[in-house]
């Protein structure tokens, strides 16, 4: 198993003490932090790719990190797409990652 | 500062201005066009993207829009750029037996007008719209209607028109109209000198009306502002154009069935899957002067109307909005007209939310009318003067 890349520790702001839960990505098992952006829990677990492009299928992640640039759009069961930057990470929560999708109106069907 | 001339000057690099330089170069006339930003910058760049017949009043109006659709037609082959150019026609949907009966009507009256318009059953609708909420009663389809990226479309008229020879002065605003002694036009004093012609064309869209009081000419041209949202990449929803039929009420200004704020935005749906895998969603009326910041709450009421017609739209995002201005006229018709007070000014403006529709056939018919040609179709019911005489009967 990786090493965390999370900070236990902070000399300034102390320990980082949230409670710790369970979410799957991918259908894959990780735990993360009760309240902590989706996309921090993944990058906590060495999970840098969000999304597919819907057109081109190229790896897209975490860009501006604020909510601005809607880069990072992953699928939460019963919430639709959303922000991984934005949105704080639930117990039980399952997300897939956004994925390449077909083009209806210019007939690309490869998905 | 430099003087320089042309045969035409035609003020505004919008889609009208764009469409009636292309025209007008094909005939062979050398055109300048003087825009104050960029090309497409204004309204032209803030709207949605459609050449439709189905939302137009049956008989001259939907005859023009039949007619325009037939140019773009021919444009996609005579253009030098490509502009996302579709014709899967578009749907109007009813939410009543009373909106079913009045699109049965409407229906009825554009057949008689000898347009391509049917009647589409619950059924229909439920089998090509699955995402469509369920208690839809119906609907009705214009065939021909076709759809088109508008800031694509707009450049391609330029860059073709520019080809033809037409010169494009960007970041060159007009400070004046010449007349000569008989007080008919003899030049355009713009922010980088004058230019000698001897024609001169007002598309100036929502800034048409103080470009016309420059030689006199008061039109009735007020800017009434829309708002659009746009949707993330998604799954497809639908492949072309659906509006709730209600929404001919809010561009006609007819009572409707809605709650107040939607009435007092004038929010109906329309949705417009475009070729990036998104949508557009509008979309509101509002005469709120030349106001172009957005209103969230204005965004909110379309977003709730938009997911009364399709109850999938609360999971998918919304990119961003925007809104533009429309050139609004009290009778719903442009100006394309000559003014026979001023020799040599034209008038192409006034299109509200028509402007894409109505370019090509505006630009055809204000080319011709320059060059002293038969006009593809009658501009009568477009001049000017109809105003006028309003304003004489009060």
């Amino acid at each position: 198993m990786k090493k965390s890349l999370r900070i236990s520790h902070h000399p300034l702001l102390g320990e980082m003490d949230k409670k710790v839960i369970s979410f799957t990505y991918n259908g894959e098992k990780l735990q993360g932090l009760e309240g902590e952006p989706i996309a921090v829990a993944l990058l906590a677990s060495h999970i840098r790719v969000l999304r597919r492009h819907e057109e081109s299928g190229s790896a897209r992640g975490l860009y501006c990190g604020i909510g601005h640039c809607m880069e990072c759009r992953v699928q939460v069961q019963g919430k639709g797409q959303v922000r991984a930057c934005l949105t704080p990470l639930q117990e039980g929560m399952e997300i897939q990652e956004g994925s390449r999708l077909p083009n209806a109106i210019t007939g690309r069907v490869d998905s | 500062m430099t003087t320089e001339s042309a045969d035409v000057v035609i003020i505004g690099g919008g889609i009208i201005g764009m469409a009636t330089a292309y025209y007008l170069a094909k005939l062979g006339s050398d055109v300048v066009v003087v825009e104050k930003g960029e090309i497409a910058g204004g309204t032209s760049s803030k709207c949605d993207g459609n050449i439709l017949a189905i939302d137009k009043e049956p008989g001259f109006d939907s005859q023009m829009s039949l007619e325009s659709q037939k140019l773009v037609t021919q444009l996609v082959a005579e253009l030098d750029e490509e502009f996302e150019y579709r014709a899967p026609g578009s749907i109007l949907v009813c939410e009543s037996d009373e909106e079913m009966e009045a699109a049965q009507t409407w229906v009825n009256r554009q057949k008689e007008a000898g347009l391509p318009f049917r009647m589409l059953d619950r059924g229909e609708i439920r089998s090509e719209w699955k995402h469509m909420a369920g208690d839809i009663h119906g609907g009705l389809e214009c065939a021909t209607d076709s759809t088109v990226n508008p800031v694509l479309f707009t450049y391609s008229l330029a860059v073709t028109a520019q080809r033809l020879g037409a010169r494009l002065k960007t970041h060159t605003w007009v400070t004046g109209i010449r007349l000569d002694e008989s007080g008919a036009v003899a030049g355009v004093e713009t922010s980088n000198g004058l230019i000698r012609t001897k024609h001169v064309v007002n598309a100036a869209g929502v800034w048409s009306k103080p470009i016309a009081q420059m030689v006199g000419i008061e039109i009735p041209v007020e800017p009434r502002k829309g708002h659009i949202l746009v949707s993330s990449r998604t799954e497809s929803i639908g492949t072309r154009k659906v509006m709730e039929f209600s929404y001919l009420m809010s561009k006609f200004g007819k009572e409707r069935k809605v709650d107040r704020l939607t009435e007092q935005y004038g929010v109906a749906l329309v949705f417009e899957p475009t070729a990036s895998q998104n949508f557009l969603i509008g979309s509101s009326r509002e005469f709120v002067g030349f106001d172009m910041k957005i209103n969230v709450e204005v965004i909110r009421c379309i977003a709730r109307r938009a997911i009364r017609f399709f109850p999938v739209m609360k999971d998918i995002p919304v990119l961003r909005s925007y809104c533009g201005l429309r050139p609004w006229t009290p009778d719903h018709l442009p100006i394309v007209s000559p003014v026979e007070e001023v020799p040599g000014f034209y008038i192409a403006a006034g299109h509200e939310g028509d402007g894409i529709s109505l370019a090509a056939i505006t630009g055809k018919v204000m080319s011709e009318c320059i060059m002293g040609q038969e006009t593809t179709i009658s501009i009568e019911p477009l001049h000017y003067k109809r105003f006028q005489k309003e304003d004489g009967k009060k």
